[in-house]
This record gives structure tokens, sequence and C-alpha cells, in this order.
């Protein structure tokens, strides 16, 4: 079950630090909706008073269904959510090492675009590598793989410098 | 001198008193027969035997003097024959030693002579020889001398030729060294340049291409390198 209920997180997730984010949002929203006093009514999460830095972030927890929310009760809440966060951590993780910052959206996007051509529900680690200049560098298992510009100048680099030379 | 007839005469003289007291001590010894016969038959006859005793004192007396006669005689004989035969040894022997003399004095003179001349032909002969060698160890030393400057010479010039193509070699082996450290040089730097270059190249793009390249077009970028990495099997 903690496998299907983390699916239905990844759906609309695609970053490590969004999905722990996520996680720990959710935990604060479970805990407080759980053990408060129950109210009639939909439960929202300004009710709860659960504010995000990430305006992202609440809009996901107000799309999950009710039917997510009700596989949690008092008792299973702690040992689900532990057992999900080990399924996170143990999740494969592409590192995409950028040379701008991207937007939410962006980010959005190719983690979305990363699910389509891989059909899998690995997560995406953003990083910023200036020096990169245009394009990405991959990193998957522990081995770094350059798409960057700088890398196809360096494999142009003889080329280049003919070019610049003085022809006789 | 030799004492052979004093000797001969002291022996005949000798004898002769040996024969002058054996004969008087055959006469008292007669005398003392007598005189015992005398005694013994004294109550006899005693001048039968004082006749037969005087007889034969005299007998004896006669027979010791004719002795004594012979022994002077025969001493006198001997002496004379001695001294005739000592004069006669010595004048043999001074003639044999005057002879001897005369021969050794010849024949060392004759020796002597014989070793002068030897001496003088050992001397010529020791003269030629010292002359000869003189001559021979000069021109050993010359032949020696010429060897030396010979040898000296070859050397030196085999030195001269060696220590040249040491400080030749030594000398190209600088210039290889110092030409390759101005090659290795030229291609640091050139590399450096190259690597310059190249910077300048990456950093001209990365100012240029963030305000070329719009968010679109590198995220275009990701997706081309996703691609890529699914089709290399990088990311399986």
């Amino acid at each position: 079950m903690e496998k299907k209920l983390l699916e239905q997180i990844l759906e609309n997730t695609f970053t490590k630090s969004d999905l722990e984010r996520r996680l720990r949002l959710l935990k604060q929203y479970l805990v407080k909706s759980l053990f408060r006093q129950v109210q009639a009514g939909k439960v929202t999460p300004e009710l709860l008073n659960i504010n995000s830095d990430i305006a992202s972030d609440l809009e996901w927890l107000k799309s999950l269904p009710d039917t997510f929310f009700g596989h949690f009760n008092r008792q299973n809440l702690h040992e689900l959510l532990n057992e999900m966060e080990k399924l996170a951590q143990n999740l494969a993780t592409i590192v995409i090492n950028l040379p701008i910052e991207f937007t939410e959206k962006e980010i959005f996007d190719i983690g979305s675009k990363a699910r389509n051509i891989f059909k899998n529900n690995w997560l995406i680690d953003i990083k910023i590598d200036p020096s990169l200049i245009a394009g990405c560098s991959l990193v998957w298992d522990g081995v770094i793989k350059d798409y960057s510009l700088r890398a196809k100048i360096e494999s142009e680099k003889q080329a280049i410098l003919e070019s610049f030379k003085w022809k006789k | 001198m030799l004492n052979l007839p004093n000797l001969n005469t002291d022996i005949l003289l000798l004898i002769t008193s040996l024969i002058a007291i054996v004969a008087l001590a055959l006469y008292l010894w007669q005398i003392r027969k007598s005189q015992k016969l005398l005694e013994e038959v004294e109550a006899s006859s005693l001048e039968k035997i004082k006749e037969r005793s005087f007889a034969l004192l005299r007998k004896a007396y006669l027979k010791a003097q004719d002795i004594l006669g012979k022994a002077e005689l025969e001493s006198v004989k001997v002496a004379a024959t001695s001294r005739f035969t000592s004069k006669k040894l010595e004048e043999k022997y001074q003639a044999e030693i005057a002879s001897v003399v005369s021969n050794m004095e010849a024949s060392f003179k004759s020796e002597v002579d014989k070793a002068q001349k030897t001496f003088a032909s050992y001397l010529e002969e020791l003269k030629q020889k010292s002359g000869k060698a003189q001559i021979d160890s000069e021109g050993l030393l010359q032949q020696r001398i010429n060897q030396l400057f010979d040898r000296f010479e070859t050397n030196l010039a085999e030195f001269l030729t060696q220590t040249e193509q040491k400080t030749t070699s030594s000398i190209e082996l600088e210039l290889k060294a110092a030409r390759n450290l101005i090659d290795t040089y030229k291609q640091s730097q050139l590399k450096l340049i190259d690597e310059n270059i190249i910077a300048m190249l990456e950093k001209t793009l990365s100012l240029v291409l963030v305000k070329k390249l719009t968010l679109r077009d590198q995220v275009d970028l990701v997706y081309e390198a996703l691609e890529k990495a699914k089709v290399e099997k990088f990311i399986v």
C-alpha cells in the first residue's frame, strides 16, 4: 500500500527535493488533521494553518483525492509515512547539472519528460554548474556523462583551434 | 839449515859412549867376578888367582882398549863420513835450493809476465767493452728518448682529439637539451595559448548564450540530452 500511495504522490512530483518536502508537508497535514478535533466539512490545509514556501506544494496537497487521505488513520499514520520515506530514499535519482537556474515549470517539464522517456518513477535532482554554458550533464549510478556545450567545445577543440590559426 | 850431520855425530857419540859404558860395565863385572873368584878361592891359590885375575884384567883392559880404539875409529869414521855426507847433502841441498829458487824465480817471473800480459789484455778488453757499452747505452738512451717523444706526441694527439670530441659532444648535448627545452617551452606556451583560447571562447559563449538562449531553448537541450542518454543506454 505504501508503494501505491507513493506512486500517487510521484505522479506530480519529479524532483527529490520536491518529494522530501511534500512528504514532510503531508506528514504535517496528516498529523494535524488526524489528531485535532474533527470538524464537519473538508479539512483544508489553510484551515490547519499549514503554509509552504512553495505554492505548488499546497496546490498539490489540495489536488490529492480524499481516497488518498482515507488510507491514513491515527494508528497507521507514522508507520505508513516511515515506510513511504524509506521507499522514497531508495528511489533511483538522475542528477541533472544545469548551467542556469530553471523555474518550477521548466523543472516540472523536464521531470515529466524524463518519466516519459524512461518509463520509470525515477526522480531527478537538479544542480547548477554555470561552466556547462548550455545543455546539461547527467549523473547516473555514480557515472557522469556530459552533454553540455562545454563538452562539445572540448571534443571539437582541435578543429576550433585550427579554425583560429592563420592559413598560409 | 838441516842438522843431519850433527845428529849423526851425536848418535855415533852416543853409541860410542854406550859401548864404552858397556865395556866398562863388563870390565867392572869382570872385576867383581874376579874378586869373587879371589874371595872364593882365597884360601887356595891366591897368586894363581891373582895372576889369572891380572891376566884377565889385562885381557879385559886390552879388549877394552881395543874396543875403545875401534869405537874411536868407528866414531871418527862415522864422524868423517857424516861430516862428508852432511857436507855433500848440504851442498846438494844448497844446489837444489838454488836451482829450485832459480826455477821458482823464473817461473814466478814468467807467471808474473803472463799475468801482467793477461791483465793488460783484460784491461784492454774491458776498455773496448766499456767503450762499446757506452756507445750502445747512448744509442739505447737516444732510442728510448725518441720512443718516449713519439709516444708522448701520439698520446697528446689522442688526448686532444678525445677532448675535442668530448667537448663537441657535450656542446651538442647542451645545444640539444637547450633546443628540447625551447621546444618544450614553446609547446607548453602554445598549449597554454590554446587553453586560453578555449577558455575565452567558453567564457564568451557563457556570457552571450545566457542572454541569447531562452529558457525554452535550454529545456530543449536538456530534452535532447535525456534522449541521447536513452539511446546510448547510459541510463537504463
